[in-house]
């Protein structure tokens, strides 16, 4: 997601509650935090109507007109919808901030980025200094590929200390593909101290401590998140994920355990139990986990690979054969698949469609090598 | 232990040798089977045991490789071991290929002779082995011109060495007069087979980085994308550096013609080759090729009478069972399953596992590393050289691998291995899985060293095998093989014609219920060269021992009767005419 369109700015509701005077048990200022919460939850049509609520009683107050633009925007196919009622409010009060920034949101989601930098360009003449703008800037930038102006908003963004955890994301991500190490690694560190219930954001600088060679530091972290109450599956994920890089696999089953007692049809985690039991030799459990995270998630490869290669393995070739065709009509460009069905048709007497599989998987090897990027994104 | 020292000291009295060697003479006449060695007695139910006795033994040879911090790939590969009676007084002697430190004195390869009481004298002084200044990698022993001396054929940075015994344990450089001067780059791995069947073994030499000594020098460490590990900055390669083509030569009658891409062993890419075996793996009559490839694919190239053609990818041998390339680094064949066909067995990096090819017929293998019980097992191990060994004499082949890391760093990173390593040891149970019994295979098991080549044999015949591992940058273990005995029998094959040692002959073993193969073979593991006569255990079984052999000519013999708990020299009838 490039960028959450619930959010407006926390001054401007602020704003809001100080100017409006209504007769009710309810101000504007939480119907509107209330309409934002819907909308994070993802109840987006509960939060139209509290806008509108609020709309009904107060016609003229921006902020509820300019959230409700926003929401519109933010629906496929209402996006035209969304910037027209932005226009009108930006030609009613050129000078109010928010709202040059939503249409750039909306713009970039559909594409039109060229525009959609203008319309941020904008917001920041009426405020230069808004870190918020800078930010999505920044990361419009970044994600586009253009580092240089990407990390000068962000820098901006993040001037004399600002906080903004996105901005020092963004900034360490940049720093650590630039091999900058230390700065993106002390980047991280101070987003982590501005969100640090973020577990995201925990694993993501786990992550990177582990790649660039800090791996007790983030173990560290990782267990000091879980210490303190931070309840997310993806941290026991990762610390699995890291015991298995220590080759503790007892350590990493443990871990990807915990991960599902939080969230119990989490693929990735299950997908993840299966390949360390699979290490371990303990073939019956890891064919439970594959099968519970292909249940899980039907349209993830991966399940279907290694429940085709454990079939495979056991001599049962044809529903080898059908999970790992299933497999590769999911990801075709996996080499693995590729070779793994090549070998199952060779056992199966079909040395012909082996050899195209062979094939196949050669080619696939040469396109993944001539696509393979250096150093590690922690980002995407 | 002191039932087997009185053992080891009854087989060497004077006597008995001068008696046996009578009683030898006079049935190779007749073409008897000839029991070489007394019977032992075997052991009741002592502890499996491996010692380490290199220091006891005298056999002390630094290994040199450059620096300690191994900033360059050609830092990291190390050395092999050759094992072979080049004396031919019926003991195993012991070659030790050496590298060179950084700078400093020149070091030198080593030579050892087993004295018979368990103890080698240095008789590297004079012999013409110790290359010194010469940073070698691995060897192999044959006696490729068929004047009944066994060779050495050593590799190594810049050139190649071939080192004819021209009198007992004298060796002189006939490299350029054989046909293989010149700069050679980078060899590692070396086997000697009959490979088109002339009666003269060819030689193999895989070829692992193009690299000179002199020019250029290799990237050095954390200065490029594949320079770094997990994170840390550590010597370049072999990704990223230009692989170099492993080299087939034919022997003309002891001169050799690079045939490499006359005979098609020129694939379709170079890999970075380390570990190469020659073994029939389709059991058509001829020897197939396989080369363990680091970081690329394997190649196996199957001998189509004489010409080969590269099979691995379809054969299932190029990669893991999940497609993907390993480090790849020593081989062994051996049938572990005990169902006539050869397994192959490779080492590989740390975080990986040491795969095992099963053998399933018609050329084609089956990766069963994870549920055969290695896997798993040899996930934290940087594998090296490696046997399908019978420790045990139980009938079924075993499995050790020596171990060590290329990163000395490694230990700092917390990531469950370590640059010093233990060796490992499996015990075959039933054909089926390998149980590790490192941690109860004796305390040469419990040493840690960052181990390279390896190489299997019988040092003290006591029917057993024993190994021997080329450790960097510190001495070598001879490991005794102290296990409870079973029954055995073992094979000196001897052939008619000019490939005297019978190097790819084949012999079956029958013996009650239990049917082993084995191959003669001049090169394998890492860099490294072992013992090639046939061992055999027989585990309980009691049952007469029927013996097939097919010689490398072809011919066929059957042989029974033999008595176990010895040494039988077999040798091939004279052809008819």
């Amino acid at each position: 997601m490039f960028l959450p369109t619930s959010r407006v700015s926390r001054a401007a509701i602020v704003a809001l509650g100080a100017a409006a005077a209504i007769a009710c048990s309810e101000t504007p200022e939480h119907a509107l935090a209330e309409a934002r919460r819907l909308q994070d939850a993802g109840r987006s049509e509960a939060a139209m109507k509290k806008v509108d609520t609020l709309l009904e009683k107060n016609p003229g107050l921006f902020e509820a007109r300019l959230y409700r633009a926003v929401l519109v925007g933010a629906q496929t196919g209402r996006e035209e919808e969304g910037l027209s009622a932005l226009r009108q409010l930006a030609q009613a009060e050129p000078r109010r901030t928010g709202v040059h920034r939503a249409m750039g949101q909306i713009l970039a989601r559909t594409g039109r980025f060229a525009q959609a930098v203008n319309q941020f360009e904008k917001e920041l003449a009426i405020d230069p200094a808004d870190t918020e703008t800078l930010t999505d800037l920044g990361l419009f930038y970044f994600q586009t590929g253009q580092t240089d102006q990407a990390e000068d908003r962000l820098r901006r963004a993040t001037a004399d200390g600002a906080g903004n955890a996105r901005a020092y994301r963004a900034l360490a991500e940049i720093s650590l593909r630039a091999g900058r190490i230390e700065e993106g690694l002390a980047q991280q560190r101070r987003a982590l101290e501005l969100t640090p219930d973020d577990a995201d954001l925990v694993v993501t600088h786990a992550r990177a401590l582990g790649a660039y060679g800090h791996a007790p530091d983030a173990k560290a972290l990782l267990d000091a998140a879980v210490a303190r109450g931070l309840k997310d599956a993806a941290l026991p994920a990762e610390q699995a994920r890291q015991a298995r890089e220590g080759l503790d696999y007892v350590g990493a089953v443990a871990a990807y355990r915990r991960s599902l007692d939080i969230d119990p049809t989490r693929s990735a985690t299950l997908m993840e139990l299966g390949k360390t039991l699979l290490l371990m030799g303990r073939r019956d459990e890891a064919r439970a986990a594959f099968e519970a995270g292909r249940d899980a998630s039907p349209s993830d490869p991966y399940p279907w690979f290694y429940l085709g290669t454990m079939s495979a393995d056991d001599g049962a070739l044809e529903p080898a054969i059908s999970d790992l065709r299933r497999s590769l009509e999911l990801d075709p460009v996996n080499p693995k698949a590729h070779y793994a069905l090549a070998q199952a048709l060779l056992r199966s007497g079909r040395p012909d469609e082996a050899q195209a599989e062979f094939a196949r998987h050669a080619e696939s090897l040469d396109f993944l090598r001539s696509n393979r990027t250096q150093g590690t994104s922690t980002l995407d | 232990m002191i039932e087997r020292r009185r053992r080891w000291r009854r087989r060497v009295a004077p006597g008995l040798a001068t008696l046996a060697g009578v009683l030898a003479a006079a049935r190779l006449l007749s073409g008897e089977a000839l029991p070489e060695t007394p019977p032992a007695a075997a052991a009741a139910t002592a502890p499996v045991l491996f010692v380490d006795i290199a220091k006891a033994a005298g056999v002390t040879l630094l290994n040199r490789s450059g620096s300690r911090e191994k900033d360059t790939i050609n830092e990291t590969v190390g050395n092999g071991v050759c094992l072979a009676d080049f004396d031919g007084d019926g003991f195993l002697d012991i070659f030790l290929p050496n590298g060179q430190p950084r700078g400093g004195a020149k070091a030198s390869s080593a030579l050892y002779r087993a004295r018979g009481d368990g103890t080698f004298e240095d008789r590297t002084e004079g012999s013409g082995t110790a290359l010194p200044g010469y940073w070698a990698q691995g060897c192999a022993a044959a006696d490729y011109d068929a004047d009944g001396r066994t060779d050495l054929f050593v590799t190594g940075f810049g050139r190649y060495w071939l080192l004819r015994q021209t009198d007992r344990l004298r060796f002189g450089d006939v490299t350029a007069a054989a046909g293989l001067a010149g700069g050679r780059g980078w060899s590692t791995g070396a086997a000697f087979a009959d490979y088109d069947r002339d009666g003269w073994i060819d030689l193999y030499v895989s070829h692992y980085v193009d690299y000179d000594q002199n020019s250029p020098p290799l990237p050095p460490t954390g200065s490029g994308p594949n320079c770094n590990y997990r994170g840390y900055p550590v010597m370049c390669g072999p990704r990223g550096l230009k692989p170099q083509a492993g080299q087939l030569f034919r022997n003309l009658g002891g001169r050799f013609r690079d045939v490499t891409a006359a005979a098609g062993v020129n694939a379709a890419y170079p890999g970075y080759g380390l570990g190469a075996v020659w073994s029939d793996l389709d059991d058509d009559g001829d020897l197939d090729l396989f080369v363990a490839s680091d970081s690329t694919p394997n190649y196996l190239f199957r001998n189509d009478g004489g010409r080969f053609k590269d099979v691995a990818t379809t054969s299932g041998v190029a990669y893991a069972e999940d497609g993907r390339t390993q480090a790849s680094m020593g081989v062994d064949a051996g049938d572990y399953d005990n169902d006539g066909r050869f397994d192959l067995v490779t080492t590989n990096f740390s975080h990986d596992y040491t795969t095992v090819y099963h053998n399933e017929g018609g050329l084609l293998f089956l990766d069963v590393a994870l549920e055969s019980g290695v896997g798993p097992a040899t996930m934290p191990s940087l594998g090296w050289g490696v046997h399908f060994l019978d420790y045990d004499g139980d009938g079924r082949r075993d499995l050790f691998e020596a171990n060590g890391h290329v990163y000395p760093g490694i230990d700092a990173l917390n990531l469950g291995t370590a640059w010093a390593q233990a060796n490992q040891l499996f015990r075959n149970e039933g054909g089926v899985r390998f149980r590790e019994v490192t941690a109860t295979a004796g305390p040469a098991f419990q040493e840690k060293h960052s181990a390279r080549g390896s190489a299997v044999g019988d040092l003290d015949n006591d029917g057993d095998p024993d190994l021997v591992v080329n450790n960097m940058d510190g001495p070598p273990s001879v490991l005794r093989n102290d296990a409870p005995l079973h029954r055995w029998i073992g094979l000196r094959l001897e052939g008619a014609g000019k490939n005297r040692a019978a190097i790819g002959a084949k012999v079956t073993l029958t013996n009650g219920p239990l049917r082993q193969v084995d191959e003669v073979r001049a090169g394998g593991s890492h860099n490294s060269s072992s013992d090639p006569r046939l061992l055999f255990g027989l585990g309980t079984f009691s049952g007469p021992v029927r013996i097939e052999i097919r010689w490398p000519t072809g011919n066929k013999q059957t042989v029974t009767g033999l008595t176990p708990d010895r040494y039988h020299t077999l040798k091939e009838p004279p052809p008819t005419r």
